[in-house]
């Protein structure tokens, strides 16, 4: 059993082999609260996994997955966090229960080929009451062993379907990122050719401007020699009529 | 999973009796207890094996599932981050491009404004110019006058004839640019715009009279002929 958890054979759990596991997020106690059937196997029917896994959910035990759109960073970040506490919490679960159980198992063998290891010829009421009293504490904790199990496949299988529904989101993510980008594109050419227009335009203003002041000027000019040969032309008559 | 309750207990039960057995029949107790020890950690090997291999899969699965989840969370917030910064970038691009486009406008029109003020000295030039001509030439009709060269006579006809002309040279344009020149352009014209529908019912009434089919169709600004 040395892949999965580190055993510490030595442990003897005769006082705390029933001791529920002390830390959180913990499944084994989250299922004590939720009702489901078991099979004639004593696993979990396949069908109660959906429901224990939402009222899980409900309990905190299991963090639910942030599926709305406006979620903000420090949810993600918190739930992130939490999902990693879950999966390893899960871990440190099952090797709590695996290590009792594997001493629970020892003492059943041991208690069934007796102190010499050679079995026994006719098993008495004390022995016999020993070995079910081990045999008990060893289905028991297997059950604990096979929830968290089934338990874990579930959660595995939720976390498929999230991600399902999360590469759509995504996927809508990128269409609207493409279809942002070529609007960026297009307002830009008619940045470059507006600049361009405006440009041109302003010189044209610039142009019409120094042609209305030279307009003025000449308007000033007109004026003044209209007023002189006006003059003039008083100054005709008034000579013409004093002779 | 391969953890069947009932499947151990029966394993349990034929190793018990297995044991029994073998230390009625066994005469040597030392082969006896190796053979007993041998088959507890087969046993042991064989149940806590299974259990080891189930919870080896199901937690790597769960395990690749979760961080698949993660990585696609980062991803999906990534993306909408990126998507929010390209919205604020567009939104300032295309409040720029209305500045560019406003400016170019704002230039076009003074431009316009600034032609036709142009134009309109240009006219008045003109107005002054004659104006300068008729002054210049009645002050030397006056002065020939005055020295008895033309006749009075000949010098107000003369006069006359170049007032009216100054006159109706003034009206002309005056009314010209009231009514007639485009207010936008100065080289333009209006023309009046009859905007009454033409009535096609004339037309259909008559055709059908005659006994010919008439069919109607409509463009795409709602006109029906």
């Amino acid at each position: 059993m040395s892949g999965f958890c580190k055993l510490n054979t030595t442990a003897d759990h005769t006082n705390d082999w029933n001791t529920p596991y002390p830390s959180s997020p913990s499944i084994v106690t989250g299922l004590s609260g939720t009702s489901f059937t078991r099979d004639m196997n004593g696993l979990i029917q396949d069908s109660d996994i959906p429901g224990i896994i939402t009222k899980l959910q409900t309990q905190g035990i299991i963090p639910a997955v942030p599926t709305q759109s406006n979620t903000s960073s420090s949810d993600l970040e918190t739930f992130l966090k939490k999902d990693m506490e879950l999966v390893d919490g899960i871990k440190a679960e099952y090797c709590y229960y695996n290590e009792r159980y594997v001493w629970a198992i020892n003492q059943l063998f041991g208690s069934l080929i007796g102190p010499s290891g050679q079995g026994y010829t006719s098993v008495s009421t004390a022995s016999q009451a020993t070995i079910q009293k081990y045999l008990g504490a060893s289905v028991q904790l297997n059950q604990k062993l096979n929830d968290i199990t089934k338990v874990c496949k579930g959660i595995s299988a939720s976390r498929a379907s999230s991600i399902q529904g999360l590469g759509t989101r995504v996927n809508q993510l990128n269409a609207q990122l493409d279809k942002t980008s070529a609007s960026l594109t297009s307002q830009q050419k008619i940045l470059t050719s507006g600049k361009d227009n405006t440009i041109l335009y302003k010189e044209m203003e610039r142009y019409s401007q120094q042609k209305n002041r030279y307009s003025n000027n000449m308007l000033m000019l007109y004026s003044f020699l209209n007023i002189t040969a006006l003059g003039l032309l008083f100054y005709v008559y008034r000579s013409s009529s004093s002779e | 999973m391969g953890n069947n309750l009932s499947g151990t207990t029966d394993a349990i039960n034929l190793f018990q009796q297995i044991a029994t057995s073998q230390s009625l029949t066994s005469q040597n107790l030392q082969d006896l207890q190796t053979y007993v020890q041998q088959a507890q950690q087969n046993l042991f090997n064989d149940v806590t094996g299974k259990k080891d291999a189930a919870i080896q899969n199901a937690y790597g699965e769960l395990k690749a599932n979760t961080n698949a989840l993660h990585g696609i969370n980062y991803y999906a917030k990534r993306n909408e981050q990126l998507n929010s910064i390209q919205n604020d970038i567009v939104e300032t691009a295309q409040k720029q491009a209305t500045a560019v486009q406003s400016d170019s406008n704002l230039a076009k029109r003074q431009n316009e404004i600034n032609e036709w003020e142009a134009q309109n000295k240009q006219d008045t030039l003109f107005v002054y110019s004659q104006l300068l001509i008729i002054l210049s030439t009645t002050v030397i009709l006056a002065y020939l006058m005055s020295i008895g060269i033309l006749s009075s006579y000949v010098f107000y006809c003369v006069v006359l004839a170049l007032v009216l002309v100054f006159i109706f040279t003034i009206v002309n344009r005056a009314q010209y640019t009231r009514s007639i020149r485009d207010r936008r352009f100065w080289n333009k014209r209006r023309f009046p715009t009859d905007t009454t529908p033409l009535n096609t019912n004339i037309c259909l009434n008559a055709t059908s009279e005659s006994g010919i089919t008439v069919t109607t169709n409509t463009d795409m600004s709602g006109n029906s002929f």
